[in-house]
């Protein structure tokens, strides 16, 4: 039998926290730091931006944590929370940019994604990128969230539309047309590329492409 | 975490899905943690825990002011201070036991039939009323001002 003790799930880990453990909080920043970085890329430039956004993040959820209810999901609520600083900060980073949703939201999401350094992402896709580095040149940037808080972070649709401040509805189409152009992207890849080459290599990677190989 | 809000339509059990799932694991598994000491550095400038904080100092000022504007509400209220909504004062029945019998030996003193030789009936009553509550006296000074005491009544 094992007798190591199973890991806190992350709303215990609030609770701690929220009763003032800063080691509980400190926990629950390591647990969802990587994926907080994935999730705030499209609203910042560059990954020092970006880093520096998801401290400010989890700043301010160390200072709201008194209004978490553990009943809720924590990844829903910090999602959440860090999504309205984004844009928030975005709203004062370029002026034009009047409203935190809908539309008006996606048009600075595309902002900020056309910023991005081009030859970075050339590189990218030089190196072999992996399915969520596909994802990222191919996709909008809602749907890349939608996408990496489903599978990434296992939430529902109804969550997923609390985060980004979408009906359930909506979030499945976003969901469904995500998979969608991903399908079609990784069908229509030409085999034996270069790509393919390297991943004919040892290493995750390789494996991570000749799986995507058997979908077409 | 388990998944207790699962969409199945939304989550074929397809090669798409598993190598989704993998891609997101792998990319955190790979992820150097950075931002915890630089988030730890931050939070040890925050003045306090959030569950202190939960209540701050004025809420707590403002919980003392109205303990303080109710409290000041009821005694304006209260029946015996005449309060709006107290009506007319009441009259407080208080035991003295130095007023005992205070009534009946003012009686007495209005009463001829009780008086004896050298009796003095209005120093009696003038002592006896010194006693009374202050309700009582204006009673009996009302009293005083209606009784008439004739040389025939005051004695020789």
């Amino acid at each position: 039998m094992d007798g190591a003790a199973p890991e806190p799930s992350s709303e215990e880990l609030a609770r701690r926290a929220r009763a003032g453990s800063k080691e509980a909080f400190g926990a629950l920043v390591e647990r969802h730091e990587a994926s907080l970085l994935r999730f705030l890329r499209p609203f910042a430039p560059s990954a020092e931006d970006c880093e520096e956004l998801a401290q400010e993040a989890f700043v301010r959820a160390w200072r709201k944590l008194e209004h978490y209810d553990p009943a809720q999901r924590f990844s829903a609520w910090f999602f959440t929370l860090a999504r309205n600083l984004a844009i928030s900060r975005l709203r004062v980073r370029r002026p034009d940019v009047q409203g935190a949703h809908g539309v008006q939201g996606e048009a600075a999401l595309a902002a900020v994604a056309v910023e991005c350094d081009p030859a970075v992402q050339a590189a990218r896709r030089e190196a072999g990128e992996s399915l969520w580095a596909l994802a990222d040149r191919v996709l909008t940037a809602e749907q890349r969230q939608a996408l990496w808080l489903r599978y990434a972070e296992d939430l529902s649709a109804e969550e997923i539309g609390a985060v980004l401040d979408k009906r359930a509805v909506a979030v499945r189409v976003l969901l469904f047309r995500a998979r969608e152009n991903l399908q079609q992207h990784l069908e229509t890849r030409p085999p034996g590329g270069a790509r393919a080459a390297s991943a004919a290599g040892a290493g995750p990677a390789g494996d991570r492409w000749r799986a995507l190989e058997a979908l077409s | 975490m388990t998944d207790t809000h699962a969409d199945h339509e939304l989550d074929p059990a397809d090669p798409l899905s598993t190598a989704l799932r993998r891609a997101a694991a792998e990319e955190r598994a790979q992820h150097t943690p950075r931002l915890a000491a630089r988030v730890a550095a931050a939070l040890d400038a925050e003045p306090a825990a959030p569950a202190a904080r939960a209540w701050p100092w004025w809420s707590l000022a403002a919980a003392v002011l109205l303990a303080l504007v109710a409290g000041g509400l009821w005694f304006r209220a209260r029946p015996d201070a005449g309060g709006a909504t107290g009506g007319a004062p009441a009259v407080v029945e208080e035991h003295t036991p130095a007023l005992d019998g205070a009534p009946q030996r003012a009686r007495a003193a209005v009463n001829p039939a009780t008086w004896t030789r050298g009796f003095a009936p209005e120093a009696s009553l003038t002592r006896e009323l010194s006693s009374l509550t202050r309700d009582t006296q204006s009673t009996a000074r009302f009293l005083l001002g209606h009784v008439r005491l004739g040389p025939a009544q005051r004695g020789s």
